[in-house]
């Protein structure tokens, strides 16, 4: 059997949980702030795309929310 | 199918001639039956074969790679044709006026090109499902994925089509199709081979690489491809493996290979490693909108649905966000680098995909208990590591009659050389080996998931 030689408590490999999320970061969570954040590039997100964008913007969402640190995201 | 070198060689002493050699693969890819390839190029492929064939008739040797055909992804500059990345948005682009490095260093070395290749839309995805052209056949068994994005690449060389091909992978484009199809495929440590020439995806993880059904193919490619002439014998690697999560989503038969690949090798664990993955996916997704946010604001509706919605979604990321991912990016590698040293390793075992190829009809695997889409999903194992920037070596466990399996050999910076020694190891152990398809009765593994 293989030996466990680095866990989350063994150095060289420090955790970096430190970062947070912030407004700054933070992702389009409606159809509104979507189509507002594409407008901020001067265009808009034709209608048939909404549906299929927003389930992507909380696929993205729960990959912040893990990069956050979210661990149960 | 023949090696690559094996060809070569006939061809270098007159055996064979690189024109019949190049009708023969023109051939078998007209009749192909998985999807993979397209666009042929008989006209550019049977001149380059002429050249090859002229050139032995003079006695000069026309290269490692004499008249061998091969075929690349369809992102890869070929002078003369639209890159279209595999997307109708890019059918009225301007030709290239001229060839990727990459292919110009393989013609240099007697390559003949004869193919462009299926993939994902603008290599967004691990599956080969491609609106435009239709989605890859795995050659194992063709009611099941070839894998992706570069799928139509793995399968010409699983089918016994080619004997090597190019692929790009970002985010495991290269691993994942190599590991469902069978095959040898290499990453390698991030921007050590040319991309110019080749279209974008996500430049912080942008690479490109070979297939091949065999291990000395393979490195003779990629030290043609790389411009390293070192080919003395291989040291043996101290190995390890990697633990965490990928020991949670495998197959049992790779859990076994690793146990006996790595014997008493330590076992590591990155404990962000979640976080590697998640700020992968986001880096590549806000680099993939911002790519494509002129063209989506224009013409969205000729994107691949599936597609189109992802990169949109990524060009309304935060540019905090992004920054924030790639301030980790910066620290994991750094961090990566003192483990491999801390720890005396060479290589690092780990499975390349989390299971064997899914089928087409249900594209869904099972990650963590649940079933996720294989389109998004299959690159579980290989996003962390092009998130490190490491180089990493496909390799399929030998086990003819089943479906494929491949596992990822992971070097550190630049240790290209490590992972070829790790697999000639390996192949001279038993464990690892490409197999041809033929052997297997799909019904027997419809209901094969993990």
């Amino acid at each position: 059997m293989a030996a466990i030689i680095a866990t989350d408590m063994a150095d060289p490999v420090p955790n970096h949980r430190a970062a947070a999320p912030h407004d700054a970061q933070a992702l389009p969570r409606t159809e509104a702030e979507a189509q507002a954040r594409a407008g901020q590039d001067g265009w808009q997100i034709p209608a048939p795309c909404l549906p299929g964008v927003m389930a992507n913007l909380a696929l993205l969402a729960r990959h912040a929310a893990i990069f956050a640190g979210d661990d149960h995201a | 199918m023949i090696a690559a070198l094996e060809q070569a060689a006939a061809v270098r002493a007159g055996r064979v001639r690189a024109v019949d050699l190049a009708q023969t693969a023109l051939s078998r890819l007209a009749a192909d039956r998985h999807v993979a390839v397209t666009r042929l190029l008989p006209a550019r492929a049977l001149d380059e074969a002429a050249r090859i064939d002229a050139q032995v008739a003079h006695g000069i040797d026309p290269g490692p790679l004499a008249g061998v055909p091969y075929g690349v992804k369809d992102l890869f500059d070929v002078a003369g044709e639209v890159t279209t990345a595999g997307s109708a948005v890019r059918t009225h682009a301007a030709p290239a006026t001229s060839d990727a490095v990459a292919i110009t260093r393989l013609r240099d070395a007697g390559a003949v090109l004869v193919a462009t290749l299926n993939m994902d839309e603008f290599a967004y995805g691990f599956a080969t499902i491609n609106a435009h052209h239709g989605t890859t056949r795995n050659p194992h068994d063709p009611t099941r994925l070839a894998g992706g994005s570069s799928g139509g690449s793995a399968a010409v060389v699983a089918a016994g089509h080619l004997a090597f091909a190019l692929g790009s992978d970002t985010n495991g484009s290269i691993r994942v199709p190599a590991s469902l199809c069978g095959l040898y495929g290499l990453k390698p440590t991030h921007a050590d081979l040319p991309l110019d020439g080749t279209f974008p995806f996500a430049h912080s993880f942008d690479d490109i690489g070979p297939f091949t059904d065999n291990l000395a193919d393979l490195r003779a490619i990629w030290m043609i491809l790389s411009g390293d002439a070192d080919a003395a014998p291989l040291a043996p690697p101290r190995v390890g493996m990697l633990g965490g999560r990928f020991a949670e989503n495998l197959n049992p038969a790779q859990r076994m290979a690793i146990a006996a690949v790595v014997g008493q090798g330590p076992c590591l664990t990155l404990p962000d490693l979640a976080r590697y993955r998640s700020a992968a996916f986001l880096i590549t997704a806000y680099e993939g909108g911002a790519l494509h946010r002129a063209d989506l604001a224009r013409v969205a509706m000729e994107y691949d649905p599936a597609v189109r919605d992802r990169l949109i979604a990524g060009s309304l990321l935060p540019r905090a966000l992004y920054d924030a991912a790639q301030a980790l990016r910066a620290q994991a590698r750094a961090d990566i680098d003192a483990l491999f040293e801390a720890q005396g390793v060479d290589v690092l075992v780990a499975p390349a995909a989390p299971c064997v190829a899914p089928l087409i009809a249900d594209p869904r695997i099972l990650i963590d208990g649940a079933m996720m889409p294989a389109r998004a999903d299959l690159g579980i194992h290989t996003q962390p590591i092009t998130f490190l920037g490491l180089p990493a070596l496909c390799v399929p466990l030998a086990r003819p009659g089943q479906l494929p399996l491949g596992l990822q050999l992971i070097g550190r910076r630049h240790g290209e050389t490590a992972l070829f020694a790790c697999a000639q190891m390996l192949e001279e152990q038993g464990v690892v080996g490409a197999t041809a398809p033929g052997a297997l009765a799909p019904q027997e593994f419809a209901g094969e998931r993990q």
